[in-house]
């Protein structure tokens, strides 16, 4: 496959800024539903974000901000230095939104043209950019034939065809096949690798957190948290299966370090730094308590979005993860 | 340009356009010329033994200018109603109105594009109609025996002109339909419904008071009919029953059709969300 992104990536006027901010950003959509509730988030250059949330939480609502195709009621947002929407910074932004729309009667090719020459790059990357997403052979077929991946693919290759800063990419593993989504991610992590900036909304928590440097939790058109994977997760927390339990759980309650101790299907789950586990370990077995396992266990990102948003189980089953 | 390029390549491939400019101009030919023709041929009607003369008039090479712009005013404006409609509405139903405004353009350089691909299609249409009607004009002077001896140059121009203005106001409105109702067929639907109905009772009741003749004569279909008619001998415009309105007037009222409906498409599709 080719490399579309020849040679050093041009530098947008104020790229060492970050390349997506917004104060305040709130959108309200007549008088009861508020899809966005003053939202601040900021991504930097060259990093993979991920904004993650249920269906309806406002997700493309921001993106479709950022792209200028809805106003703010109140804040505002800046992409790549320039006022959201602004033809200097959407010439730069590789978007993906939702299901990428063609006109199913032209064909692949013919819709790049299309995009190629409203958005004034060369037609003569198009081949390539077809290549890249494997689409190469089903660049003379109509859109109209295409299956949903295939079109998520065309999408991909109509930002490649900008040879943008900044992709947005929104749910952009939606039908595709298992192969597709591995390629995927992998094509994000080139991104990654070749310094651009990328913006993955998803609510595929799998998803985002196989490829994403920080995430932000956006719940109910709020902000809750934005932190690095590693954050979000927390420090890790050991398994201990012990016996006699009570007594084990007596004593690591007494030792200095530990935060918590919680029964979890008859083991304990001591909140502590990992590090702390061989002397914790020293001090049961010196109390004559049976440690029958003892393991480093890190909350998963699914945990940590349902203690951020207080929701229900059933709710993060929704979001598939 | 490079805009206006790509409507133009969606709107060369797409087969709603040749399917619409091929009917135009079959039907000018099948009932413009072949038909008329044909009931020309047949017995007179009785107590009319000049019926059939009158019919053939409006056939002669000479008189078909008037013969194309009849058409166009009436079934080209319907035709150029849809198309408009269509070239604007389906990017909502596709939702490709997000991946074009995403690749950078302002809202206004849209609108423009859009309109100006539409405004050579419309350009197309006229031209080939006339192209039949030239033929079908030739065809019936043939079947006559009779010279063929079209217009003067200037004539064909100014027909060539007016019917770019008639079917350009009907395109016009609607695209500027499509825009607004941001439905295919909401706006295919109200627009014939506009053409064909609202403006027939209107033009209709015109006898009834000064009021409703007044606003007869602001209507897009009786100025493009009115215009069209100029062009013609008396008896054509006694054929289609045409309400009085100088030409002038006509394409004033025409081009102010074009006007304000871009106006107003500008206005809404440059401030609404895109959704």
């Amino acid at each position: 496959m080719g490399d579309l992104h020849s040679g050093p990536m041009s530098q947008a006027p104020g790229s060492a800024s970050p390349v997506i901010e917004t104060h305040d950003l709130t959108k309200r959509y007549g008088s009861r539903h508020l899809a966005l509730d003053g939202l601040d988030l900021t991504v930097r250059p060259g990093e993979v974000y991920g904004l993650i949330g249920p269906n309806g939480a406002g997700k493309t609502t921001l993106l479709r901000l950022i792209l200028g195709l809805i106003r703010p009621t109140r804040g505002d947002a800046t992409v790549l230095g320039q006022p959201a929407g602004a033809t200097a910074s959407l010439r730069h932004i590789g978007p993906v939104v939702e299901v990428p729309a063609f006109y199913p009667f032209l064909s692949g090719n013919d819709n790049l043209r299309v995009v190629a020459r409203y958005s004034g790059h060369d037609q003569a990357r198009i081949p390539e950019a077809l290549e890249r997403v494997g689409l190469g052979d089903r660049g003379r077929d109509k859109v109209g034939g295409y299956s949903l991946g295939m079109r998520q693919r065309l999408g991909l290759a109509a930002a490649f065809l900008k040879d943008p800063q900044l992709y947005l990419l929104d749910e952009p593993t939606n039908g595709l096949d298992p192969h597709g989504i591995a390629a995927m991610r992998g094509i994000i992590r080139d991104l990654a690798t070749e310094g651009r900036t990328v913006l993955l909304s998803s609510h595929l928590l799998a998803e985002v957190e196989a490829v994403c440097d920080r995430i932000g939790i956006i719940h109910h058109g709020r902000l809750l948290r934005e932190e690095t994977v590693g954050e979000l997760r927390g420090a890790g927390r050991l398994h201990i299966v012990a016996t006699p339990a009570d007594r084990a759980e007596e004593i690591l309650r007494a030792q200095p370090g530990v935060a918590a101790v919680e029964r979890v299907d008859g083991a304990l789950a001591v909140s502590t730094d990992p590090i702390n586990a061989a002397a914790l370990n020293r001090a049961l077995v010196a109390a004559g308590i049976e440690v029958s396992e003892l393991r480093v266990t890190a909350r998963t990102l699914e945990e940590a979005f349902m203690t951020l948003t207080g929701e229900p189980v059933g709710a993060a089953a929704a979001m598939g993860s | 340009m490079s805009a206006v390029a790509a409507e133009l390549l969606k709107l060369r491939r797409s087969w709603s356009t040749r399917i619409l400019i091929g009917i135009l101009a079959l039907v000018e030919l099948l009932l413009g010329y072949l038909l008329i023709y044909a009931i020309a041929q047949a017995p007179a009607p009785p107590g009319e033994p000049a019926f059939g003369e009158a019919l053939l008039l409006t056939l002669r090479p000479e008189f078909f200018v008037a013969n194309v712009l009849n058409m166009l005013a009436s079934l080209g404006g319907a035709l150029a109603l849809v198309l408009g409609a269509m070239h604007s509405a389906r990017e909502y139903g596709w939702r490709t109105i997000t991946t074009i405004l995403t690749q950078g353009p302002t809202r206004l350089g849209v609108l423009g594009a859009k309109a100006a691909a539409l405004a050579v299609v419309v350009v197309v249409m006229v031209v080939v109609t006339f192209g039949v009607g030239a033929v079908g004009a030739s065809v019936v002077a043939g079947l006559q025996g009779e010279p063929i001896a079209f217009p003067a140059v200037g004539e064909i121009a100014s027909g060539l002109a007016v019917g770019c203005l008639i079917v350009g106001a009907w395109a016009a409105l609607g695209y500027a339909l499509g825009f607004l109702l941001r439905s295919t067929g909401l706006a295919i639907g109200l627009g014939l419904v506009y053409a064909l109905v609202i403006e027939t009772v209107i033009v209709g009741l015109a006898f009834v008071n000064e009021t409703i003749e007044a606003i007869s004569r602001g209507l897009l279909g009786a100025n493009g009919t009115a215009l069209a008619s100029s062009f013609g001998p008396d008896a054509v415009a006694e054929q289609f029953g045409v309400v009085g309105i100088d030409p002038p007037v006509a394409a004033a009222v025409l081009a102010g059709y074009i006007v304000v409906s871009l106006g107003a498409a500008a206005l809404v599709f440059s401030r609404r969300d895109v959704t």
